[in-house]
């Protein structure tokens, strides 16, 4: 019998140490956000230059998926979130979970694609056109479409845009569902010399490692390939942690600007975000639009 | 004493009784020989006789009380402590050879010093007191016996059941096993069955004896006369 | 985005202490459990089998469930044990909790038998029997305490969920690979799981020393 209540005595160690140590003094600052997003490293940085001018507080990112990612605000399970999927943002801010809505960032999505580009899209300016082809090429057996099928903010954009072509993919045979991340997904498409959906900057590693030899940007820029990137204060936050949550997201908006202009440049040799001053009429604008869809 | 009425006993699963009718005594200061082939029962009535199991028809009292009727009391376990069995294959459990004579002694509350004092004598007076800080790989098969029966005497039984006890004895741990038993049945009055076949062993003892044969008791008498009857019957059959 | 060793030694040292943790809080009743079943005919018929399916129960699903359980709007969010390493150890334990018992069970079960009966004889009561039969069923505890642990640390379902894979925070070597894979760093998430594993056959290797030691 004493065996089990050694044993009990020696599993609680570590737990009741841990506990111990972590009620002293910090504020801890948890924010959910999406995979894709955090994977840049953007976010480690944010917390990283916070803390310089604020030393006891720490923020705690939560890699998730978008959808994720709001739920568990809702479930009061966040104090702040940094996602890229406006229409989803648009359910929890009207539901009033998520308040205090500050764009901080924006890129572009690209249609990337085999370089023989069976459904002739290189160079279009439009991306819905573009999506029109690769239906009708995927209908004629002569592509393939890859998709995150993950409810992420890319797949919700390429959702967007199905529907804007108003064109319905589902249960074709040219259409896979990935239900992966970026990274796998993009694989995947290198794999099957299929079009697919992605965000600018996880391209950009991939095929800077050689990964992708199949794959190459086919159609960028434009309006409907927007992806922008905002931070919200989670309602349910309260008391001190909200006041500091605050003022992170005054830093973002403001003094971390100036990083994120830059952010990426050494490792991709181009920035992977670009910041908003000067387009943050344009932006909400587009945000509004994106929101609705 | 000892005293098994009637007796039957079957297993849960099965149709067919292993134990049929007997009954046995064994009495204190006295000897109770079972005597028959293997699969004759009687490692089965021994454990019945030592309250390990409960018959399915008949009763075991000891010394008058019925162990199974007083159940879960505490006069249940006292009456229990009164009896030891020692199975044909050792149980040793893991230490030195005197923490195994001991384990009896520390079921029941002895400290480890008590316990340690009284294993030593035990193991003295079973002449193998060199083996007493050995552990149990190092034991031979004879050793590993002497030392289960030693564990047994070290708590002072009233009634001690012995199943197959020489298997594995030499010479020497026979004659010293032989003497010790007539000596604590004589000046201690402990009671003592054995199931046995090696017959010089049991031809020492005084005492009764059954021989068994499908859990039936064939042969019922004294020691000596039962032996010759068995060996005839062995002969003849 | 630069790995450094550093990085890797703090998110190795937390696995195995919420693993080893959940392990042995997870042992402690278990034992428990796994004896007062092997004294109950009733209780090992249904409650066996059930357990014995719960083996293989998928580590997102008790990930989930405890989430919801721990979640602010939860019925223990009061305890703020989300995010925090001591959830991640809860979930494990958890999780780790029918494999023990089902294979100490099998253990206790054959030395009840034999250890069970000598006690028996040798005029134990209840507490003294159950504790030879635990004592002498040490080296099968053992084994099962190898198998568990290298359950626990196996496991991504829990930690992610209840864990949120937060850096310098809850981030451990399973949450860490599959980060690495999402960011198409095949090689480096391999190689973290190279080190998984050398880990728990290292812990295997010890505690079979310690089980032989026991033994001797």
């Amino acid at each position: 019998m004493f065996l089990a209540i050694l044993l009990l005595l020696l599993g609680l160690i570590y737990p009741i140490a841990y506990y111990v140590k972590s009620n002293n003094g910090e504020i801890r600052i948890v924010a959910t956000t999406t995979t894709s997003l955090y994977v840049t490293g953007l976010l480690d940085k944010l917390a990283e230059e916070f803390k310089e001018e604020h030393p006891n507080v720490i923020i705690d990112f939560v890699p998730v998926g978008s959808g994720e990612a709001l739920r568990r605000a809702a479930n009061g399970d966040a104090c702040m979130v940094f996602v890229h999927a406006p229409s989803l943002e648009r359910v929890y801010v009207d539901r009033g979970v998520i308040v205090n809505g500050t764009i901080f960032a924006y890129n572009y999505f690209v249609i990337a694609g085999p370089s023989n580009d069976p459904a002739g899209i290189k160079g279009f300016s439009s991306a819905v056109e573009g999506f029109k082809r690769i239906y009708v090429a995927g209908e004629r057996g002569q592509a393939l479409f890859v998709s995150r099928g993950d409810l992420s903010g890319t797949h919700v954009r390429e959702w967007i845009l199905w529907r804007k072509a108003g064109l319905n993919p589902n249960g074709t045979k040219w259409y896979i569902e990935a239900g992966a991340g970026m990274g796998k997904t993009l694989l995947i498409a290198n794999e099957k010399n299929a079009y697919v959906l992605t965000d600018i900057s996880t391209f950009t590693k991939f095929k800077l490692e050689g990964r992708l030899p199949n794959l190459e940007i086919l159609v960028a820029g434009g309006d409907e390939l927007i992806n922008i990137y905002s931070a919200y204060l989670v309602r349910s936050c309260d008391g001190i942690k909200a006041e500091v949550a605050k003022e992170i997201l005054e830093f973002v908006g403001t003094d971390f600007q100036e990083i994120i202009k830059i952010f990426g440049s050494d490792e991709f040799g181009s920035p992977l975000f670009n910041p908003v001053s000067g387009n943050e009429k344009y932006l909400a604008m587009r945000w509004e639009e994106l929101s609705n869809e | 004493m000892i005293f098994a009425d009637n007796v039957w006993f079957k297993y849960e699963e099965s149709k067919d009784f292993v134990i049929r009718g007997i009954s046995l005594k064994v009495n204190e200061g006295g000897v109770t020989i079972l005597l028959g082939p293997n699969g004759s029962g009687k490692t089965t009535l021994l454990k019945i006789l030592s309250l390990i199991i409960e018959p399915v028809k008949g009763s075991v009292t000891i010394d008058g009380l019925n162990y199974w009727e007083l159940a879960k009391s505490r006069k249940a376990i006292d009456l229990r402590r009164k009896v030891v069995y020692v199975h044909e294959k050792p149980i040793l459990i893991r230490g030195e050879v005197w923490e195994n004579v001991a384990v009896g002694l520390r079921l029941r509350g002895y400290s480890r010093d008590e316990a340690e004092r009284i294993a030593y004598e035990t193991l003295e007076l079973l002449g193998i007191r060199e083996l007493r800080n050995k552990r149990r790989r190092e034991l031979s098969a004879g050793e590993a016996q002497m030392v289960s029966i030693a564990r047994a005497l070290a708590i002072k039984p009233k009634y001690l059941i012995l199943d197959e006890p020489t298997s594995n004895l030499d010479h020497e741990k026979k004659t010293t096993l032989s003497k010790v038993l007539r000596t604590l049945t004589k000046e201690e009055g402990i009671g003592v069955a054995i199931a046995s076949h090696d017959y010089p062993f049991i031809s020492a003892f005084t005492g009764e004896a059954i021989v068994m044969e499908n859990g039936k008791a064939i042969i019922s008498s004294n020691i000596g006369d039962a032996l010759s009857k068995y060996s005839a019957l062995i002969s003849s059959g | 985005m630069v790995f450094m060793w550093g990085e890797v030694l703090e998110i190795t040292s937390r696995s195995v202490m919420i693993s080893l943790s959940a392990t042995l809080l997870a042992a402690s009743w278990s034992i428990l459990a796994s004896y007062a079943l092997t004294r109950s005919k009733t209780a090992s018929k249904y409650v066996m089998p059930v357990l014995q399916s719960l083996v293989g129960i998928p580590t997102v699903l008790i990930g989930l469930l405890l989430y919801t359980i721990l979640s602010r709007s939860g019925p223990l969010g009061f305890l703020s044990l989300l995010y925090t390493p001591n959830a991640i150890i809860l979930g494990e334990s958890i999780l780790i909790t029918p494999l023990l018992i089902t294979y100490i069970y099998g253990s206790l079960k054959a030395s009840l038998d034999t250890y069970g009966e000598l006690a028996y004889v040798l005029g134990g009561d209840k507490l003294g029997i159950a504790s030879l039969v635990i004592r002498e069923s040490t080296p099968q505890l053992f084994s099962s305490i190898i198998i568990a642990f290298s359950r626990a640390m196996g496991e991504l379902g829990i930690a992610l969920m209840v864990g949120g894979n937060i850096k310098g925070l809850t981030r451990v070597m399973t949450t860490a690979i599959a980060l690495e894979v999402s960011k198409g760093e095949f090689e480096l998430a391999i190689a973290l799981g190279a080190i998984l594993v050398l880990i728990t056959i290292s812990v295997a290797v010890i505690v079979n020393l310690i089980k032989k030691w026991w033994e001797r």
